[in-house]
């Protein structure tokens, strides 16, 4: 838990690549354009996740010769700093699918 | 930590027919180590094989052998999944698991009749393949050890078991990483994808005795959804097409086909791994443009020559190896000055090389 305030407010950019389909897909979500309660939980998860501390909440992928498999290129706006990764779906933790299921929501 | 140990124990103790039944066992941890073991011992097998350096004897004419899991919408710690049909059982009540079964057991006739390979190790490999992973999953893949199909979103994606197409392409990242392994990046990437593509639209082409010059050339037609906000002209028939125009244009789901055709407009940039499902694109309209020069069945002499390439390249290999080893494919499979081997070098140059 660093970054930002329990009040800072964060806008996440999702953009899902690669797949089969080859295409991109993007979701976004602000917490200023959510209420009070999925605005909190965004940012118990962007935060819990790791992403702004610089320790994103990934694993060894599951299927490290996998092929046609998604990733995801994450941007979080915190009040302070633009924090940015990539990681493929196989290899995010609990938490960033957590965060990734939400903001898909 | 436990399943590593399950894992490392399984591969290498245990002989094929137990790992066979294992791979039915109802721990589920036990089911996953068994799948994974039936892979690595697979891969063990044949880079045994290379490293001894014999004569490769013809394969032997073996059964397919299939498995189809049930992932029941749960993900990678469901994997596999329930055993739902084998080898030799009779059809399933769920429709996926037929499709699975029937696309997988197609795409092994197919590389077996046509070019005598048994499996995608040529070695019998089991082919295994788990449906309904995730919750409308708008994908499928290969896992590294098995195929995975997600059910689609219904709007834009229907059950991507529908199509022998994207089947055959997942099974044949499996050849490929027997064969020469091309890494997952830039244009070794795009190869690795444009060879998934041209497999599969040859399996499907070989399926339905369909010519070249009858042919849709679009990958992924029976996978598309029914696209409600989509017109008549701007629905997306397929998500890629061989030939040289794009597959779909301002549609509301996709937008425009971003695939090139041409090398000078390459993507560079990172996304996809450096563009693997883009760049594909120019090898694809080449080997368009090398099967409709020649006509008629596109399996026989573009499949021949692609899949002698397949065997001779590296996993480094880019653009321009591919280029000069499907010239000297064609060259020696049909002869210097052939209309195989002039068909091949024309449609590299008026693709840009």
């Amino acid at each position: 838990m660093t970054g930002a305030t329990p009040r800072g407010d964060y806008r996440i950019s999702l953009v899902r690549q690669g797949g089969f389909a080859g295409t991109s897909v993007t979701h976004e979500a602000d917490s200023r354009n959510l209420c009070d309660a999925e605005a909190a939980t965004l940012r118990f998860l962007i935060e819990a996740s790791g992403l702004t501390s610089g320790a994103p909440d990934v694993r060894a992928p599951l299927a490290a010769a996998g092929r046609d498999l998604f990733s995801w290129e994450i941007t979080v706006d915190g009040p302070v700093e633009t924090y940015r990764t990539t990681v493929r779906e196989d290899a995010m933790g609990p938490v960033l699918s957590r965060l990734v299921a939400f903001v898909r929501r | 930590m436990e399943t590593n140990r399950h894992r490392h124990a399984v591969s290498c103790i245990l002989p094929p027919y137990i790992l066979d039944r294992l791979a039915t066992h109802k721990d589920p941890a036990i089911r996953r180590a068994a799948v994974a073991a039936i892979a690595l011992s697979k891969i063990a097998r044949m880079r045994r094989a290379r490293a001894t350096a014999q004569p490769v004897a013809p394969p032997p004419a073996k059964p397919k052998r299939r498995l189809v899991y049930d992932a029941r919408h749960g993900e990678w710690a469901a994997l596999p999944g329930k055993l739902v049909r084998s080898e030799g059982d009779p059809e399933a009540a769920d429709p996926a698991v037929n499709e699975a079964y029937d696309q997988a057991g197609t795409t092994y006739d197919f590389y077996f009749e046509v070019f005598k390979r048994n499996s995608l190790d040529n070695a019998g490999l089991p082919l295994i393949s788990s449906v309904h992973f995730g919750k409308n999953y708008d994908n499928a893949f290969w896992s590294g050890e098995q195929m995975v199909y997600g059910d689609g979103d219904g709007v834009v994606f229907v059950s991507f078991t529908r199509a022998l197409d994207v089947v055959a392409h997942e099974l044949t990242h499996g050849v490929v990483s027997h064969e020469c392994d091309l890494v997952y990046q830039d244009e070794p990437g795009a190869l690795n994808e444009h060879f998934a593509d041209v497999f599969g639209i040859l399996t499907k082409q070989w399926k339905g005795k369909i010519a070249a010059e009858k042919a849709d050339w679009l990958i992924g037609a029976d996978i598309m959804g029914p696209q409600p906000e989509a017109t008549a002209k701007n629905r997306a028939r397929g998500l890629r097409t061989f030939k040289d125009e794009p597959a779909f244009e301002d549609n509301p789901y996709l937008g425009t086909d971003p695939q090139p055709k041409r090398l000078r407009d390459k993507y560079t940039g990172h996304d996809d791994n450096g563009g693997v499902h883009l760049n594909s694109g120019i090898p694809n309209c080449a080997f368009y443009r090398v099967a409709t020069a020649l006509g008629g069945a596109a399996w026989n002499a573009p499949g021949a020559i692609w899949y002698e390439t397949l065997k001779a390249l590296n996993p480094q290999s880019g653009f321009a190896e591919m280029v000069t080893t499907t010239v000297d494919s064609a060259t020696k499979l049909f002869g210097a000055g052939s209309n195989e081997a002039r068909a091949v070098a024309a449609a590299w140059k008026a693709v840009g090389f």
